[in-house]
């Protein structure tokens, strides 16, 4: 699906923001034994975290670099961009990509109308209800109603 | 100019008020209802009420190559995108931002919106200055720092006085613009004698400022 590139040192993986998508994420990631690392602004985010999650909660301001180097951004080899608020998530990973040269960020967008500046240098965008209506046509195609 | 302001507060009260006197030509986009009605029932100017980081908005604002935008919101990814559109987008040129946090001014200008400005980064900067030297009489940064417009008052006693610009040993990357001296302005040259009263500006960057000060303020107190 995604084409990750590969390199060597980084091998952080970072979520910034303790969405459901990003607390489960994380929460998968440790699973199968990825260095993790969460970042939200709001403690309690990490609640929603698996009983078994072994990676770093950090409770900070995704957007502040000094909170990204205190996660360890420099380290990153993955960034997903999974807070509630589109413009965050798109200065989050255009600052990733720019700033610290995070090679696969991934940034979660509601609104499609963002693409043109969210996918600039080479962030890869996803849009749940894109990805719920290619899901909902498959089960439609599967049951013969489409 | 044609100049779209998105955000809300007095700040956009104010702006929008020194703008309209100087003549520009004024879009303000607004998130809050009552306050696009006391904009647009006080002022002379088109008050569009929605959320201005949005696409459509600035679409429906219709403020396509207008020559400045201005996003003042109160929070900096807002800001980012507002400009980021501005460019990308509306074909607007300039796009001004100011940052809530101090440390975006420089991720603003790695992310291509490079006059981004916060208010606490400015304090920070002027007060540093002020608490310099007391000849001071306005200290402007340009450019972040590289680039500074200082006023300085000559007060008795300092060397600098009668001398001539091309004797005072100014740094080489340090320029005297101009001269107020009482009513008058003076655009000097290397020939031109400093009085005492002057009040002279001058171009300078980080490194030489100190020598320049120096130069000009030496002997004034007990030095």
């Amino acid at each position: 699906m995604l084409n990750f590139k590969s390199k060597d040192k980084k091998e952080l993986f970072m979520i910034a923001g303790g969405s459901r998508l990003g607390a489960n994420i994380a929460s998968f990631l440790s699973k199968n034994n990825k260095d993790v690392v969460i970042i939200d602004i709001n403690k309690n985010a990490f609640k929603k975290l698996h009983p078994d999650y072994s990676g770093y909660s950090i409770a900070g301001d995704a957007v502040d670099i000094g909170a990204l180097e205190e996660a360890g951004i420099e380290r990153a080899y993955v960034l997903i961009a999974s807070t509630d608020d589109d413009n965050t998530n798109i200065m989050i990973s255009q600052i990733a990509r720019i700033l610290f040269d995070v090679p696969n960020v991934i940034a979660r967008l509601y609104s499609t109308e963002m693409e043109e500046i969210a996918s600039e240098n080479d962030v890869k965008v996803i849009y749940p209800y894109k990805l719920s209506i290619e899901t909902i046509e498959k089960i439609l195609k599967e049951r013969g109603c489409l | 100019m044609k100049i779209v302001i998105v955000g809300n507060g007095t700040k956009v009260n104010f702006l929008a008020d020194s703008l309209i006197k100087k003549g520009h030509q004024l879009v303000v986009i607004n998130n809050n209802l009552d306050e696009c009605e006391k904009l647009s029932e006080t002022k002379n100017i088109m008050v569009i009420n929605g959320e201005g980081s949005k696409k459509f908005i600035l679409e429906d604002a219709n403020v396509y190559g207008f020559d400045l935008m201005i996003a003042v919101k109160s929070n900096d990814p807002d800001n980012l995108v507002i400009c980021l559109l501005a460019k990308k987008i509306l074909g607007i040129k300039r796009a001004f931002a100011t940052v809530s946090n101090p440390r975006n001014v420089e991720v603003f200008k790695k992310l291509g919106i490079n006059t981004a400005v916060s208010a606490t980064y400015e304090l920070s900067n002027i007060i540093e200055q002020m608490a310099f030297a007391d000849q001071i009489v306005h200290y402007m940064p340009l450019d972040e720092e590289k680039l500074q417009l200082l006023e300085v008052a000559i007060e008795k006693g300092s060397m600098a006085c009668g001398k001539q610009i091309m004797d005072l040993g100014l740094p080489l990357d340090s320029i005297i613009g101009c001269i107020v001296r009482g009513n008058n302005t003076i655009v000097p040259n290397g020939r031109t004698e400093i009085h005492e009263g002057d009040k002279l500006m001058i171009f300078t960057n980080n490194v030489s400022h100190e020598a320049t000060l120096h130069v000009l303020t030496g002997g004034v107190k007990g030095e």
